[in-house]
């Protein structure tokens, strides 16, 4: 028997708005710890992994560890039933075929129940070496979203690179070059608008621009977005869900045009 | 090239190195796969910040290094984490060897590949903590010298790469950096030697295995682009469905009972293409076949259509397939194949959409790939080659063939809302997993053109022969796997020629009556027309003859047969564009306008039974019997029996007059039974334009010419032909051609024309914008041509305002004969000419006057 209970049933919907882009399916595996999920792209260049632990549901119960294959483009449809302020309960057999979300209105008023099939997906499951990585920065997770919007306006890939001075996203295209620098901001007053880069040695990596796109779906997440970087490593970006988890995308850089 | 950052987690863990040494590597569910995502470990910080950095200086070293071999992408990752080892090793602590163990996917692949064997591409360390070890162990004693060892040790894992590339066995964990280049001499000559070493190594190294370790340290690649990784990468690639004396269950490389790989087929396609002659191409279709069968008969149906380039459609289930497969005897599974063939559907999806795919695929863009196609002449090859600017997170696994066939039927069979980039996603993620020539043949098939020069004749006959060989339907393992021993090759050849017989098929329209009562009807190229006749169906059953109570009522029949557009008034055939106008699919019947009437000619299956050994005689002798003649709806082919050519001349003559398409020859009586399809004596199609005099000859100029694809990649694959009018002073577009050239004839066009090519099209050309060349040449040679027949074209201008306000004339199967030296442009045929010519056909006459009846002697 699994059994979720998150008050906060936005959340659920955000996170499902930040990875339904990127994925047409995924797994989500149920244990005693939490809820996780570990997916790539269909082109394998991005990984998603979102964690959910167990103590920031307000009511979880997992018994037996399963996973459950869904389609998250029927997820979508089932999410979009769900009102902001309502409670969602996730439910599920041992060994399940599907699974059930139940949504809640605040006063209890309205239940609403949904049943969805689940799929058997053959995935693969990916250790994730624990990096140190040469640069990590950490700002406003709504200024990232807007520098990868603007700046893929103008290419398809955007160069990365962090130095001392600094962070600058680059792009260029065939209307012209677009950079966009971000210094360390020197006073702190609140920490979610500061700039700060931790590095060790300088970074420059060049990314798709339609993966940094898709992972900004997940500002409305968290205020502030960490960017980690190494050279010939999977950039990672990661959102802290407040209380609850986090969710990670990695993304395998490009290789240099030399052909271009 | 892709190269994976991480690696699955469950694939060193699951395995651990004596099972593998021991025996094949066991698919089965990994019992701690659980656990092993789980967990994942914080890694010792310190210790990894060194092993990131020792990992960068080897990657900068190598970097280089100026020979670095293409294609062994790996190698160097691969080396300098044996680097790793044996550094650790010679540093002091001594006992601790390592092995690093290949992808668990890899070595699945392949049954023979028992041993633990490196493969260049994906390698995985089998836990964390040994190499962190020894990287403090390189950290605390790393001398000068030992980094000179190690520099020589990345270098010679390269030599070593580039030097074993045929060898089966690919680069083995040895210990012992110094030892490396000798010990490669030693691999050569002896595997027993390299084997026995493994053994050791194994064994050591899983006694400094900590148990508890559940996840594996992946190790970034640090690695520039580098080629594709050529066929040494792949333990598979030693898959030689080519190979004399094949063995249908030892040379297969995959197992009783598992998937078959896409790649074995790409492997025989491949070696197919490689060779022109056809009784080759035969041979290795054949064995291939031999092996699907023999091991995984349930993939059978999904190779033969992926050969023909079809995609069943989804209700022709495989179980259906299947029961046959056991039930019924040899013949009688052939002819169903047949029958299932047909129901077969195309599977086209747009040039630019594949070249979107791949472009996403690689990183690359679309002109490029584009500009690629120019040179290469095959979108296909351009996949193959595509180098990708994207680096992977993590190699997908092998494509299975039937995984291939499921994804193509779906791909096909989508339907709705933004269903292209539905499609292209479907496409990338199959192609990102494509290896070496797989992307060349799945795009291919994608395409709907294999171009291995390999027939639908061929595949059947392969397939016959397979079953032949290695009959289907026996218990594992199979008794009889190669028919031919111990037999005459006379006898053999004669068996397997009457089952060939059995298996091919005709291109006609057929009429297909189920004893269930549904009925399809099938075109030349097989695509289900049924929903474009609705007419046929429902009048069909009233063609039936009614008969007596003894005589047994059709229930079921295959229907020869030609549908041609009617004119009821004038009781006459209309010309063939008239039947093209028809609604191709879902036609209503109460709109249909082109009324059709339908020539039968043969009956191939009657109730049950398979007539195509009866002679055509006693054939056409029982459609005549069970079916009515109704004029204007359904007509028994009129027939002429003649042994005499003259006669045949005149009757085709005739034919023409009579609006028809032209004549089927068949012989009566001897050896009269139905080949279906095949081009021998038996049966003879005649068209007009074959017979001397009744094809038009015309001087055109070409004005432009396409680029050639496939074969003809370098020269012009067809041309744009124009007529003068002499009225506007203009040139005016009238055909495109593209046959009747030699090789050698287009070579020196494409030279020709080359010297005059213009920025743009002069401004007395006239021509529709859909048919702009890809280069536009000067007026300045006129080639006689011939062709079949001269129509209305909405697209080519010849002649307009002649016989149609707008729409001008265009020539039908034009093809090339000669270039005319002593004509200038302006002397070549002109556009009045040409519109004097089509007025002058039979059929536009036949058209005009109306008055003129024609006798249905006319029509074959």
């Amino acid at each position: 028997m699994f059994e979720a209970r998150l008050v906060q049933g936005a959340l659920l919907k955000k996170i499902l708005e930040a990875i339904k882009d990127l994925l047409t399916e995924a797994s989500w595996d149920c244990a005693q710890g939490g809820i996780q999920l570990q997916a790539m792209d269909n082109s394998h260049v991005s990984l998603v992994s979102l964690t959910l632990r167990s103590d920031g549901f307000d009511k979880y119960r997992c018994d037996r560890n399963l996973t459950m294959g869904m389609n998250l483009a029927s997820m979508t449809k089932i999410m979009k039933c769900c009102g902001n302020d309502e409670i969602i309960t996730m439910k599920a057999q041992d060994e399940p075929d599907t699974v059930t979300f139940m949504f809640e209105s605040k006063n209890g008023d309205k239940i609403s129940e949904y049943e969805m099939k689940l799929m058997n997906l053959d995935q693969d499951h990916l250790g994730i070496p624990e990096t140190d990585y040469a640069c990590v920065i950490k700002m406003p997770s709504g200024e990232f979203a807007r520098i990868c919007r603007d700046l893929s306006q103008f290419g398809e890939s955007m160069v990365i690179a962090c130095s001392k001075n600094g962070i600058k996203f680059s792009t260029s295209g065939d209307i012209g070059t677009g950079n966009v620098k971000l210094a360390q901001t020197s006073s702190v007053d609140k920490e979610e608008e500061a700039v700060i880069i931790e590095m060790q040695e300088p970074v420059t990596l060049t990314f798709a621009c339609k993966y940094l796109n898709n992972f900004a779906k997940a500002t409305p997440l968290s205020p502030v977005v960490s960017l980690s970087l190494s050279p010939d490593v999977p950039l990672v970006v990661e959102y802290k869900i407040e209380d609850i988890g986090y969710v990670r995308y990695y993304l395998a850089p490009k290789i240099e045009d030399d052909d271009s | 090239m892709r190269r994976s950052f991480f690696q699955k987690a469950e694939k060193t863990l699951l395995s651990p190195p004596e099972d593998r040494n021991r025996n094949e590597p066991d698919p089965s569910t990994p019992p701690l796969r659980k656990t092993a995502r789980k967990t994942i470990p914080k890694g010792n910080g310190e210790s990894q910040k060194k092993q990131i950095a020792i990992l960068k200086e080897l990657a900068a070293q190598a970097t280089e290094k100026p020979c670095q071999s293409p294609g062994s992408d790996g190698s160097l990752s691969e080396g300098s984490k044996e680097t790793l080892s044996n550094g650790a090793t010679k540093s002091g602590k001594g006992k601790r060897k390592r092995i690093i163990y290949s992808d668990s996917e890899e070595s699945n692949d392949t049954p023979h590949s028992k041993k633990p064997s490196v493969s260049d591409e994906t390698v995985t360390t089998p836990n964390e903590s040994p190499i962190k070890k020894e990287l403090s162990d390189i950290d605390a004693e790393d001398t000068p010298k030992e980094r000179e060892n190690l520099n020589d040790e990345n270098q010679s894992k390269q030599d070593d790469a580039r030097g074993q590339s045929c060898e089966k066995s690919k680069g083995k964990k040895k210990a012992g950096a110094g030892k490396r280049r000798q010990k490669n001499g030693q691999e050569r000559n002896s595997k027993g030697t390299s084997e026995e070493d493994e053994r050791s190594d194994a064994n050591s190294s899983k006694d400094t295995r900590p148990v508890e370790q559940k996840t594996s340290a992946i190790l970034p690649f640090f690695q520039k682009k580098s080629e594709k990784p050529e066929s040494k990468d792949d333990i598979t690639s030693d898959y030689q469905p080519d190979k004399a004396q094949y063995h249908p269950i030892e040379d297969a490389c995959w197992k009783r009972g598992e998937k078959v790989p896409y790649w074995a087929l790409a492997k025989a396609l491949q070696a197919i293409e490689a060779t022109s002659s056809r009784l080759k191409m035969i041979d290795i279709l054949a064995n291939y076949f031999r092996s699907v069968m023999v091991l995984t008969p349930e993939d059978l149906l999904p190779s033969v259509y992926m050969c023909l380039n079809k995609i069943a459609p989804a209700w022709e289930g495989r179980e259906y397939m299947h029961a046959l497969f056991h039930t019924c005897c040899l013949s009688h599974f052939l002819f169903h194949f047949t029958w299932h063939l047909h129901a077969a559907q195309e599977l086209g999806v747009g040039e630019s959409h594949l070249m979107k795919a791949i472009g996403r695929a690689t990183g690359r863009s679309v002109d490029k790939i584009k500009a690629d196609i120019g040179n290469k002449g095959d979108l296909g090859i351009v996949a193959e080659t595509s180098k990708s600017h994207q680096r992977m997170m993590f190699q997908p696994p092998r494509l299975m063939l039937r995984t291939v066939f499921e994804k193509l039927k779906e791909i096909a069979l989508m339907t709705g809302h933004a269903v292209v980039n539905k499609k292209i996603e479907k496409i990338q993620g199959l192609l990102v997993a494509c290896r070496q020539s797989e992307a060349r043949y799945f795009i291919r098939s994608l395409q709907g053109k294999l171009r291995i020069g390999l027939a639908e004749q061929s595949i059947l006959q392969a397939l016959a022969q397979s079953c032949v060989l290695t009959p289907p339907g026996q218990d594992y393992p199979p008794e009889i796997l190669d028919a031919s021993k111990g037999i005459s090759s006379d006898s053999f050849k004669s068996k397997l020629e009457s089952s060939a017989l059995l298996l091919k098929t005709t291109y006609c329209i057929m009429i297909h009556l189920l004893e269930s009562g549904d009925m399809h009807i099938y075109s030349r190229n097989q695509e289900d027309n049924t929903s474009k006749y609705p007419d046929i169906i429902s009048k069909f059953k009233s063609w039936i003859a009614e008969k007596e109570n003894h005589d047994p009522q059709v229930v079921s029949c295959i229907l020869d047969s030609e549908a041609v557009a009617w004119d009821r008034e004038k009781e006459m055939i209309l010309p063939f564009q008239v039947l093209s106008t028809r609604k191709r699919k879902d036609a209503n019947e109460s709109e249909i306008k082109v009324h059709v009437c339908i020539f039968a000619f043969d009956l191939l299956y009657l109730n049950g039974e398979s007539l195509v050994k009866k002679p055509f005689l006693e054939r056409r002798q029982l459609l005549r019997t069970h079916f009515k003649d109704i004029p204007g709806e359904f007509v028994f082919a009129k027939s002429m029996d003649s042994t005499n050519t003259e006669d045949i001349a005149e009757f085709l003559e005739e034919s023409v007059k009579g609006n028809c398409e032209g004549l089927m020859v068949k012989t009566l009586e001897t050896e009269a039974s139905y080949e279906i399809a095949k081009r021998s004596h038996k049966w003879l199609k005649l068209k007009k334009d074959y017979l001397e005099g009744v094809g038009d000859t015309l001087d055109v100029v070409p004005i432009g010419g396409y680029l050639g694809k496939g074969k003809r990649t370098g020269t012009y694959g067809g041309f744009l032909l124009a007529v003068y009018d002499t009225d506007n002073e203009e040139f005016q577009t009238v055909c495109k051609i593209g046959t009747g050239f030699s090789d050698e004839q287009l070579t020196t066009h494409t030279e020709f024309f080359k010297k005059h090519l213009m920025e743009g099209p002069k401004s007395y050309y006239r021509y529709d914008s859909s048919l702009a060349p890809d280069h536009w040449f000067e007026p300045v040679q006129v080639w006689e041509i011939k062709c079949a027949d001269l129509s209305i074209s909405p697209i080519h201008k010849a002649g307009a305002g002649i016989v149609d306000p707008e729409k001008g004339i265009s020539l039908r199967f034009p093809r090339f004969l000669h270039i005319r030296d002593d004509k200038t442009p302006e002397d070549a045929t002109t556009a009045a000419q040409v519109g004097e010519m089509y007025g002058n056909q039979e059929q536009v006459k036949n058209k005009a006057s109306g008055t003129q009846k024609l006798d249905d002697e006319g029509f074959y």
